[in-house]
This record gives structure tokens, sequence and C-alpha cells, in this order.
């Protein structure tokens, strides 16, 4: 296929992203390398992660294809949607693990349902991936017994249950402390290492934007487009856009000019 | 003291071109007067805003100067504020630092297009309702294909929350249902000396009605009120969003369970109803027209046959699964905030409702037409 580059992981070609009449982001067009920990940028309500709904499939773009390996995302039956999605593994905003399940069902569903592992196995699977964000001994907790970082870690957890080899994050130090969300950071940068792993986040969390990005782009709320691409450091320095520049470098331009 | 006086605004006569406004007082939101924008700002030349005579208490000084200030600029009339409290005017200049955003106004239907939509809206609901009953069968074929997916464990639990759980309250209803219709009967048959027949009126009422009908309006507000509820909370936690992730369907995983679970635990407690208010009336006969519990007991055999608990049975199926279902198509449908899981959980259970009304009526029919 000649509209998708073969090194990218993933391309988006022209993607317009709606509700209903009201356009969120046009024209947008980008490729994440494999092995990249690619971050999608912008100011608060701008469509960040209404982009990352779009890249895992659970909305469909108005306009626009999105390419994995070259292979087309959208516009495609559910069955082979869910086939291309077990390469995935997504870490929701709040980790959205399910209530009624423990932390080691919670990894084991996903187990259960696509591997042919015998129960002790995956229940040695689930303690692995729970101990590897640092959660072992509390298999058999609750979601709701543990606390809200800790929940992220577990939902983390559950996001490598099927070592992916393409992660998800929707703004995964949201709501952390910043040393958790520093700790947070380090494990995405040695899973990345480890798992060979690309990433995908959607953050403004400039600490670790800097601290683990190769790539990312900003979504413009004002002109609706992507208005700059490239390593973060280069873009805090020379971006075209002033508002990248004062973005990356927390600098509001005053509303009032002090008399 | 001038400063405690009441706040007033005095304009002077244009002097070069420059309007002035002065401000004295003292300045709060309850005191605030009331001005006419339209005759104090002029319509060209310069405005300068006095205040240094006034004392601000709360923002109702730099309110009224921002809407003064906006007036002005709207006629193109330059506006000087140097003479205004630095701190009042800072306020007024953050408030106009951003010009008004042309933000589309969020449209306000008035009361007949709300009332229209309200309409369309249920419609729409109880055609989605009914595309939900092919899934639920599509999603029951797939699980008989693939049993491992089907999570025995939650169900058991589900059995336990839509059935055994229930028994208290679904024993209560029964009872003084059976107690209410056996009381008005009483007293009109009593009339006529048919003081026996009470039992036939409670039994054949209880059997082919009132067991079946009570126990699902209580089921409704129970159990079809918690399914949205859950399902709607889940879908805003987005864990609905993560099971589609992983390529489980939420209509297979959570759907599912929840309508055959209900759909097996409402005749069980139907026939538990029938029993109780069956008992009702009992107490009624036994207390007000001296029938005793065998005599009662006997009549109720003898008039009651399977066939009414049958007929009984079957509808509180069919009221289980509209219950499970509605509550299911709601929770899966709702929105995406706090209030959007109230609104699922109110409308799957009027919605529940209004289908099993219209249900029951349409068995009555039937039953009529195929004289059973």
């Amino acid at each position: 296929m000649n509209s998708a580059d073969d090194e990218a992981r993933i391309a988006v070609r022209d993607l317009t992203m709606a509700y209903g009449t009201r356009v969120i982001m046009k024209e947008m067009n980008f490729e994440v390398k494999r092995g990249e920990i690619f971050v999608i940028m912008g100011g608060s309500g701008c469509g960040k992660s209404t982009l990352m709904k779009h890249l895992i499939g659970l909305i469909e773009p108005s306009q626009g294809e999105i390419f994995y390996e070259g292979e087309r995302f959208t516009d495609i039956s559910v069955e082979e949607r869910d086939s291309m999605r077990q390469s995935f593994g997504v870490l929701y905003q709040a980790g959205a693990l399910w209530g009624s399940m423990t932390l080691a069902e919670n990894i084991a569903l996903p187990l259960e349902q696509y591997t042919s592992l015998s129960k002790a196995t995956i229940r040695e699977v689930a303690s692995f991936k729970l101990a590897l964000v640092g959660l072992n001994g509390f298999e058999d907790y609750y979601p709701a017994e543990i606390s809200g970082g800790m929940r992220k870690r577990a939902a983390l957890a559950r996001a490598m249950a099927l070592d992916p080899d393409i992660l998800f994050f929707d703004e995964p130090s949201a709501g952390l402390d910043p040393i958790s969300s520093a700790r947070l950071d380090d494990l995405i940068l040695q899973l990345r290492d480890s798992l060979g792993a690309t990433i995908v986040m959607v953050t403004h969390e400039l600490a670790s934007i800097f601290a683990i990005s190769d790539h990312c782009i900003y979504l413009d709320v004002d002109t609706r487009r992507i208005t700059a691409e490239g390593h973060p450091k280069e873009l805090a320095e020379s971006a075209d856009d002033e508002r990248v520049r004062e973005f990356l470098r927390r600098h509001a331009t005053p509303l009032v000019k002090t008399k | 003291m001038p400063e405690n006086s009441q706040p007033q605004i005095l304009a002077t006569t244009p002097e070069h071109g420059v309007t002035a406004l002065a401000f004295t007082g003292r300045w709060t939101m309850d005191t605030m007067p009331e001005h006419d924008v339209a005759t104090l700002v002029p319509k060209n030349g310069e405005l300068r805003f006095e205040a240094e005579q006034a004392t601000a208490v709360d923002t109702s000084l730099a309110m009224t100067i921002t809407s003064l200030a906006d007036e002005a600029d709207d006629h193109g009339v330059h506006v000087d504020l140097s003479a205004v409290p630095d701190r009042i005017a800072k306020l007024v200049l953050l408030a106009r630092a951003v010009p008004e955003q042309e933000a589309q106004p969020p449209e306000r239907p008035n009361f007949v297009a709300r009332a229209g939509r309200q309409a369309v809206a249920l419609i729409d609901a109880g055609k989605v309702a009914l595309a939900f009953c092919g899934e639920t069968l599509i999603a029951a074929l797939r699980t008989l294909r693939h049993p491992k997916t089907f999570r025995l464990r939650e169900f058991i639990v589900l059995l336990g929350d839509t059935g055994f759980r229930a028994l208290p309250i679904v024993g209560l209803l029964a009872f003084l249902t059976g107690l209410i219709l056996a009381f008005v009967g009483a007293v009109q048959l009593r009339v006529f000396g048919a003081d026996l027949y009470v039992a036939d009126l409670v039994g054949l009422a209880m059997s082919r009605e009132m067991a079946s009908l009570m126990t699902s309006m209580i089921m409704s507000g129970r159990s079809g009120a918690a399914f949205a509820a859950h399902l709607g909370t889940m879908k805003v936690s987005e864990e609905i969003d993560a099971l589609a992730t992983f390529g489980f369907q939420p209509v297979d995983m959570l759907a599912l369970p929840r309508v055959l679970a209900l759909t097996l635990m409402m005749p069980l407690l139907t026939l538990y109803a029938n029993l109780l208010g069956y008992f009702g009336g009992a107490v009624i006969g036994n207390s007000m027209l001296d029938i005793s519990y065998t005599q009662y007991l006997f009549e109720t055999q003898t008039i009651v046959t399977t066939r009414d608990i049958s007929i009984g049975l079957v509808k509180s199926m069919v009221f289980g699964f509209i219950i499970a279902a509605c509550g299911c198509v709601q929770g899966l449908h709702c929105g995406k905030d706090a209030a959007a899981v109230g609104h699922a959980a109110t409308r799957a259970v009027v919605l529940s409702i209004t289908l099993i009304v219209v249900a029951d009526a349409i068995f009555a029919v039937l039953c009529e037409i195929l004289k059973i």
C-alpha cells in the first residue's frame, strides 16, 4: 500500500474529527514510528482524548484514514478491528478497571478470552504483570479498595495483559502527585525499552513530555489543526507558532498589560 | 460621611467632547443603583470615569463601569480609566481583556419543540429496545457456541441480586396486594352472602394478573434501575470502552447475563408472590368473614388451575425480559456525566413500566382470543 509508509507503525491520513456537524480537528496527518514515545499535546478541550479514541477505533472519523503498519484500520468490520486491536493496550484516564472484578481477574479476563492458558498459568501471568507495576500482593483487591495511583498502575498492568506492541495512554499522570507521576514516567520508559512497544500518549504534563517523549504533535484549539510537530525540546526553542513555544515553556502572554 | 451615603452616578455635560461620569457613595451589590446605559454613555467623544470618591465594597462598581465601558466601545467612544482606583481599574481591564466570544448559543427549543422531541425520543428508545432484543439473541447464540466466555460466577451473583435479595420486598407487597383484594372483595361479596368466593377472587386475580404485575413493578424499580445505573456508570468511567478495546462485546458481557438472570428469576418470584397473595387473602377471609384457613385453601385449590398460574408465570418471564432489556439498553446508551446516569435510570423504569402494561394488555387480548 503506497498511501502509508511501511516504516510507520501508525499512519494518519487527512483525518477530520467531528461530533455531528461540530468539527473538532481537521486535516490531520502524522506518523508514529515503531518504538517511539509519541505525545499528543494541546490545550484543554482541543480534542486530544478524542483523537486517541479515533486511533483505537472507538469513534469513526468523519473523514480520512488510519493505518497500522500499512493495514487499514478505519471503515472495516468489527471482527477485523477486534483482531487488530489485540496488539493494543489502552490505559484510560481514570483507569477504567472493571469494578466487579479483582485486579487479578481484570488482567485475567483478556487472557482467558484470547489464550488457551490454564487457570493457574493465567493467575501467574496476572501476578507477574502486577509485580511489574509494583502491585504484587494486591491480586485479590477490588479496584475500589486501592488508591487512585495504584488503580492507575493496575490499569497499566491490565493494558499490558496481552503483551501489546502499542500502548495508548490517556493522561497517565493526571491526578497523580509529582513523585508517583515521575515513577510512572520511568515505568513507561522501562516498558518501552524492555517490551519494545510503541507508545502513544495524550498529556499536557510538561515534565513528562520533556522527560520521555521522542516526538510530539500540538493540536491547536483555534485553528483546529496540528500546528507543530517534532521533538519537544526543539519545539520549545524554535516552533514557528508562538503558542506552541508558550505551551512548552509554560508561559502565558498576559491578558492585561500593567499600567 | 459621603463614603457611607447611597451610591450615585453623576454625569457632567460634555466639555471639549469629554463626558465625565462621577461615582460616589458606598457601592455594594445590594445598593447598586439602577442605571440607564443608553442615556449615560455619550454617542461620541470621550468617556471619563471618575471613581475616586466612591468606596467599593464588592465588585458592583467594577461591574457597572465595565458595562458602561462596553457600551461606549460599541459607539466608538474612547474610555478613560485614569481616575478610577487601581484595584477597580484592573478588574475592569481583566473583564474586558478578552472580547466576547462568538460562541454559538446552545439551542434552547421552546415547549412545543421539546414535547415533540421527547415523543420522538420515546419512540426511538422503543426502537433501540427492539434492536437490543435481536442483539441479545445473537449474543446468546454466540455464547452457546463459546460457553467459555460466559462468566458463571458473576451470573450467580446476579441471580442472587435479582432473586433471593428481592424476596422480602416482593413478599411484603404480594401479601398486601392479596389483603387489599380480599378486603375490597369481602365488602361486596358479603352483601350477597357469597363470602367464600373471596378465595376465588383473590386466587384468580393473583395468579393471572396481580402477582406478575406487582412483582414486575418492584423489579423494574429495583433491578431495572440498578442495571441502568450500573452500566451507565461503567460507561461514564470508560469501563465499557475498555471492554470494547479488548474486543469484548458489551452486550455479551454485561447485558446477556442480566437479561437471563431476570428472565429466570421473575417466574420464581411470581410464584412466591402468588403464595403470599393467597395467604393475604386468607388472613382477611379468616378475620372478616370467618372462613377457616383449610376452607380457604380448599376453595383456592378448586378454582385456581395450573393454566391460570402458568399464564402468570409466562407473563412474568416476558416482563422480566422487558425490565432487564430496558435497564441494559438505557445503561449502555447512557450519556457521559453523572446526570446522564440518573436520566438513564429514570428512563429505564418509565419505559419498562410502560412496555409491561402494553404487554399485559396484549396478553389479555390473546387470552381472550385463545379462550384460556
